[in-house]
């Protein structure tokens, strides 16, 4: 079986600062794959780096399979990924509804097409008010989205991801700043949207990390120290040192 | 027809002008519109649902040039005459000012933008030599007060109007509009006497605004501009709190219907 994401030998400098220090990571198919580590290890720099944000200093990354290393975004998302964003990132006066219809137009094979009148297609808006419910925002749909609450915004973001049918998807801390019951809320919406598909998170709640991932890679200072079940991560001497410490044992 | 008739000329030029509006609405419809104000509202996370913000620009651009040829050929057809003067930056400068008083945000904002500039350049040129400061001053006071620029201000005027509540606003408006007319009136004065004073020729003192001639070097007329503008302007201000309290009070929320929030 093919690797959803292959990560081979990645680096990532800055100047003269190294960030990302030869990262070896192999996301299987279907698995839902947590990252964790402290603050400024890397986490969101190696979402960049696979999802095309930034370009590699050195190694390679495959999507199910073939070399994506340096494609600029849209071609690795026309490949099958997609991701969200730490900052909320959406299109604040645009409707609800045309942020998810923005995330599905390619997917729907619009492409740059000037000879479709976008209310007009019925598949299309059918399909936009299906992600819609699925995120919980029908009622919200003709608002603009700059207005929505915080944890609204965060649904809008998943939204546009997951809208598209990406195979696989990268939430970059999709429950950050939430109340509990706006992260059981995320949760619930993250595992509904993302059945069947291959699901890559950065998350510092280690109550959703444990709860969501089948397996989870912990980076330190740019380099993975250990790629394990859950429980195993839990039990892992190093890991504890480096990074769970006091947290692990209550937990 | 050879277009040696006005009426011709204007028949052609309003037909092809409905039909490009109409052609612009649509392509703004269409997915590549949509991606068009998606890169404007944030070009980074275009590309993250499948679009080059590039690419995106690149044919927003020649649609923006297909429809100025057709405006191009129209100007030529009706002034019958093409110079350098009309490529140039300032041309191109007037467009984005009316795009900016109108209103960019909006379809019908340079439309508006258009018709008030063209307005203003034909009858204010009439009956004052310095109109382009009062453009000026409206382009900059637009900018910075109300980015959304005349289409915004009655735009945000639509979901009060939704909910019945347009009426409330009618009292302060006309409250704060009447004293701030007297204020415009004196700073208007002033500007306009100043003007005579540095540009009329030597011994010439005599002016008339509004019908009224009067000696701009006596100190009456001034002393007139100067109590127009202060007690204008502090009315307008003692004004102004009552009509923002207006305003909130007519954008509050109608009972608890703020919808999941």
């Amino acid at each position: 079986m093919t690797s959803a994401i292959k990560l081979t030998g990645v680096r990532k400098s800055f100047g003269p600062t190294e960030i990302i220090r030869g990262v070896d990571l192999d996301i299987r198919q279907g698995e839902r794959h947590a990252i964790i580590g402290p603050n400024g290890a890397g986490k969101s720099t190696l979402f960049h780096l696979v999802s095309g944000r930034y370009n590699l200093s050195a190694g390679s990354v495959e999507l199910n399979g073939e070399d994506i290393s340096n494609l600029p975004p849209y071609e690795i998302y026309r490949k099958g990924l997609s991701r969200s964003f730490q900052v909320t990132n959406i299109f604040p006066r645009m409707s609800v509804f045309e942020n998810v219809r923005c995330g599905l137009m390619w997917s729907q094979e619009y492409k740059y097409s000037f000879w479709h009148l976008v209310d007009r297609e019925k598949k299309l808006n059918h399909r936009t008010a299906e992600v819609l419910e699925e995120i919980g925002l029908t009622s919200r749909q003709h608002v603009p989205a700059g207005v929505l609450t915080y944890a609204e915004q965060r649904a809008l973001e998943i939204g546009i991801a997951a809208a598209g049918g990406a195979d696989v998807i990268m939430l970059d801390e999709p429950t950050a700043g939430m109340s509990h019951s706006e992260t059981d809320q995320a949760i619930a919406l993250i595992r509904k949207i993302t059945d069947g598909k291959t699901l890559v998170m950065v998350e510092h709640d280690m109550g959703v990390v444990f709860d969501v991932a089948d397996r989870i890679s912990v980076l330190v200072y740019g380099e993975i120290i250990a790629t394990d079940t859950p429980e195993n991560i839990r039990n892992n001497k190093a890991v504890q040192e480096a990074y769970l410490g006091a947290e692990a044992e209550h937990a | 027809m050879d277009f040696a008739q006005d009426i011709e000329v204007y028949s052609l030029i309003a037909f092809w002008a409905f039909i490009t509006i109409a052609l612009m609405y649509l392509f703004s419809r269409t997915p590549m519109g949509r991606m068009a104000n998606a890169v404007r509202d944030n070009d980074e996370r275009t590309e993250f649902v499948g679009y080059s913000q590039r690419k995106v620009r690149f044919i927003s651009f020649c649609a923006s040039g297909f429809f100025a040829g057709i405006a191009g050929g129209l100007f030529a057809i009706n002034f019958e005459i093409v110079t350098e003067e009309n490529l140039n930056a300032l041309t191109s400068g007037v467009v984005l000012l009316m795009a900016y008083i109108g209103g960019v945000g909006f379809f019908i904002g340079p439309i508006v933008g258009a018709v008030l500039f063209t307005l203003l350049q034909t009858l204010l040129s009439i009956y004052t030599e310095i109109w382009q400061l009062y453009v000026g001053v409206l382009f900059v006071l637009t900018v910075m007060y109300v980015p959304q620029g005349l289409t915004g201000i009655l735009a945000m005027h639509i979901p009060i109007y939704q909910i019945n509540r347009l009426g409330s606003l009618v009292v302060p408006y006309i409250r704060t509009g009447i004293p701030l007319a007297f204020c415009l009136a004196g700073v208007v004065g002033f500007l306009e006497m100043i003007h005579h004073v540095r540009a009329a020729s030597v011994g010439d003192t005599e002016m008339s605004l509004i019908g009224i001639g009067f000696d701009t070097h006596t100190v009456m007329p001034w002393i007139i501009v100067a109590v127009l503008v202060a007690v204008g302007g502090y009315f307008t201000k003692t004004q102004l709190p009552q009509l923002k309290e207006a305003w909130e009070r007519a954008h509050a929320p109608l009972g608890s219907d703020e919808g999941a929030a």
